[in-house]
């Protein structure tokens, strides 16, 4: 659990709001009777951060989440009254990041102690998102037991997927905490989110320079990146793509483009466009050139072409 | 027929029963789509879609103008590969026509526009000698007034919102100071009734349908580090999404309006109009340092800029400016031609996409209403690329915003879940415990039965 909450923190930090972070919690740990620390969730075993504490957003806690409800969210097929809050509302133009993490086996992540969902499935879901074009591009990233077989199904254009450990090798803890008698967190996210602590929102850090840092020996296990077929070379793509919020910025263009507007359309009475009509003229000069397009429009700055961000944080089962 | 042999027997026939019980409950309920009319429309959207609009140029000063005019657009029109536009002509001005123009001779040359959408254009004697018909009107509609339709190079994507029938506006006075919090006040209703009313209208009965809310927040820091010049590389940080709850509880896409009213004086760097635009989500604008108080007047210039960054928004396309600014009138048609192509579009991609889901995976359930919500989608489909064809926008408008919900509504169908339903390891696991145990005791006593018929054979035989 505190995988996941150390996740949430980390993309809240680069300013993903939380009406655009969906956190499914298999149980709620911080409020269960048998937690010493009352409505706390550590990641360290000094306990330095409350990692739960009161700024928190849970979508799905408990009973909520199910393999359905998991598939429902990915591909929104919901009863109209769900509320906005707990959908994925994201498309073509939007960067998505899927972390799961629990038990996991080979092909397999385990959901409460009754359900499973597969690699297959898995891949599937993500394929009809493609197809619908509800993602630009997605990060998915994995760390269970045998971490990497759940993304082996996956052959979606424009998905990088991230796993913990290969078939045959377990996802070990980072630190246990000896009066809880439980493990905090995993290496892997640990190590994951050690690196994120550098990047700010304007950082220049790529999804390959996190990669390059991954090592096995300090992680006990290999993680593996599969992608195919992904638009961009992964040293090109920041890693704010997926863990912040740029967005596309249009300002100095915006004043060439609002030339081309009438200079009032706000009206008190009169239609807008009567009045505008008369200001406006046309030449009567039958042109004999072609025109240069780009003295209409002017020098044009793109702060940085990337989508909203979206994130999905999961987790199915508690603490290994 | 021997008791035993009957028990056996018609334990088998209520075992066989269970078979067609069986296969009827792990059934995954599939439709069958339209596939063939499906691929046909994906066919059509890969193209550029046919569409005309409805000219009138009158025939006052010469005889036959209209008909010149149309065989001379027809031949220009013809080597356009960007786009399918037809111009249909007609010689009397009447309300269907998007556009009229009239002609009158005069000592020069020149355009008047005359009203919303009526034209009168001015020859001098020397150009009617000299030029042959149809006297430029063929290059004031292609180049100018409908250069916007023609040339899709001017398009702005980056900042136009995907389509959607409905879209939902807010409107938000972000205040970075905040103490004493009664002082801060905007009259924004009145607002936008006064100046922004008409256009909202328009957008309702020919384009979008729109829905307005508005707000106000205290305390707004900004997201990225504060300056008194912000550059604009800091611009992509500059909501603070963290703390700005700019969200709405609607299900349909959002467009956010803000005016940012800093503490201090606050200017974007080479930025005149001190304001900006983010990617389908909206436009800020940077207004006056402590201001507390807006008046329905101190808006005007606001809401103006906002109208304006509304329908860039919406994909209003920019005219070829070196032939003048064609009125706002026409260049609404226009808009909703775009959106209305836009719109039928991404239609077909939905619809393309469930025959994907369909044909990939065998397992999902796709129950009768979904083929049912395919094909009144594919109908509204069909009516709204006539309606586009015969120059109807109206009716294309209405027709394509009822085609997209249905196709919606077929791909997001809540009962279309594969693995929920029934997965096939479960199909096995649910009933080979109840049918295994029956069909050893059945078979059992068939061999047993077959044995003893054998042993009373051999009976037989030896008694012979």
């Amino acid at each position: 659990m505190a995988n996941v909450l150390s996740f949430y923190r980390t993309v809240k930090r680069l300013d993903i709001p939380d009406d655009q972070i969906i956190v499914m919690l298999s149980d709620d740990i911080a409020c269960n009777p048998r937690n010493p620390y009352v409505g706390s969730v550590f990641n360290d075993h000094e306990h330095n951060l409350d990692v739960y504490g009161e700024e928190i957003e849970v979508d799905y806690r408990g009973n909520e989440v199910t393999v359905e409800n998991f598939i429902r969210l990915l591909t929104d097929r919901w009863d109209e009254d769900v509320p906005r809050s707990k959908r994925l509302l994201s498309d073509d133009n939007s960067n998505v990041l899927l972390y799961l993490t629990g038990h996991g086996g080979n092909d397999f992540l385990k959901f409460q102690d009754a359900d499973d969902i597969g690699a297959q499935d898995l891949a599937d879901v993500i394929d009809e998102m493609y197809y619908k074009g509800r993602f630009n591009e997605l990060l998915f990233m994995i760390d269970t037991c045998e971490a990497n077989t759940m993304y082996s199904k996956i052959n979606t254009p424009n998905v990088i997927s991230v796993g913990s450990s290969m078939i045959d090798e377990s996802s070990y803890a980072n630190s246990t905490d000896e009066r809880l008698g439980v493990a905090l967190i995993d290496r892997f996210t640990s190590l994951n989110l050690k690196y994120l602590e550098q990047v700010t929102k304007d950082s220049k850090l790529t999804l390959a320079d996190l990669f390059d840092s991954y090592n096995p020996s300090e992680i006990m296990s290999h993680p593996g990146i599969h992608f195919e077929d992904f638009r961009d070379d992964l040293s090109e793509v920041p890693i704010t793509d997926f863990f912040g919020n740029r967005q596309t910025v249009v300002a100095e263009s915006l004043d060439v483009i609002l030339e081309v507007f009438p200079e009032e359309i706000a009206t008190d009475g009169t239609p807008w466009y009567a009045e505008d009509s008369i200001s406006s003229e046309l030449n009567f000069i039958i042109p004999k050139k072609t025109v240069d397009k780009d003295s209409i429009k002017g020098s044009k700055h793109n702060a940085k072409v990337a989508a909203y961000g979206f994130v999905i944080l999961c987790l199915f089962f508690l603490i290994k | 027929m021997k008791r035993d042999t009957q028990i056996v027997l018609s334990s088998t026939l209520w075992l066989l029963l269970l078979i067609p019980i069986y296969y009827h409950t792990i059934r995954v309920p599939r439709a069958t789509l339209d596939d063939e009319r499906i691929l046909k429309l994906t066919d059509i959207s890969r193209k550029p879609i046919n569409h005309s609009v409805r000219v009138a140029v009158d025939d006052e000063m010469v005889p036959q103008m209209a008909q010149a005019c149309q065989i001379h657009i027809n031949r220009v029109m013809e080597k356009e590969r960007n786009t399918n536009l037809h111009f249909i002509i007609d010689s009397e001005c009447t309300s269907a026509a998007d556009v009229c123009i009239h002609t009158t001779l005069t000592e020069e040359d020149t355009i008047i526009p005359m009203g919303e959408t009526e034209f009168l254009m001015e020859y001098s004697p020397v150009s009617i000698v000299s030029r042959r018909q149809p006297y430029g009107v063929e290059s004031i509609l292609i180049n100018g007034i409908y250069s916007p339709l023609i040339n899709p190079g001017n398009v702005h994507n980056e900042l136009t919102l995907s389509y959607t029938p409905r879209v939902h506006l807010i409107f938000s006075l972000l205040y970075e100071g905040g103490d004493p919090p009664d002082q801060v006040s905007w009259e924004i209703s009145e607002a936008i009734d006064a100046y922004l009313a008409p256009m909202l209208k328009q957008l309702r009965d020919n384009i979008v349908d729109v829905t307005v809310e508005t707000q106000v927040i205290l305390h707004a820091k900004i997201g990225c580090k504060r300056r008194t010049i912000l550059h604009l590389s800091q611009l992509s940080n500059f909501i603070n999404f963290a703390e700005w709850s700019l969200s709405s509880s609607v299900t349909y896409p959002i467009l956010n309006f803000v005016l940012y009213v800093p503490e201090s004086p606050m200017i974007l760097d080479n930025t005149p109009s001190n304001s900006f635009m983010i990617s389908r989500w909206g436009g800020i604008k940077l207004g006056k340092p402590m201001k507390t108080t807006f008046y329905k007047e101190d808006l005007r210039e606001y809401m103006n800029l906002f109208g304006k960054q509304l329908l860039i928004l919406l994909g209003m396309r920019e005219p070829d400016i070196t032939h003048g600014k064609p009125p706002m009138a026409v260049r609404m048609k226009q808009l909703a031609y775009f959106r209305t192509i836009d719109g039928i579009k991404t239609t077909i991609r939905s619809l393309h996409a469930l025959l994907l889901l369909t044909s990939d995976f065998k397992n999902i359930p796709i129950p009768a209403e979904v083929k049912e919500y395919t094909d009144i989608s594919m109908d509204r489909l069909d009516m709204a690329l006539l309606s586009l064809e015969v120059a109807d926008i109206k009716s294309a408008v209405s027709n394509t915003s009822i085609a997209f919900d249905y196709a919606e509504r077929a791909f997001f169908d809540k009962r279309m879940i594969a693995q929920a339903y029934l997965p096939d390891e479960h199909k096995m696991a649910v009933y080979i415990p109840l049918m295994a145990p029956l069909f050893i005791v059945v078979i059992s006593a068939w061999y047993r039965l077959y044995k003893k018929s054998k042993v009373n054979n051999t009976e037989v035989l030896i008694t012979k």
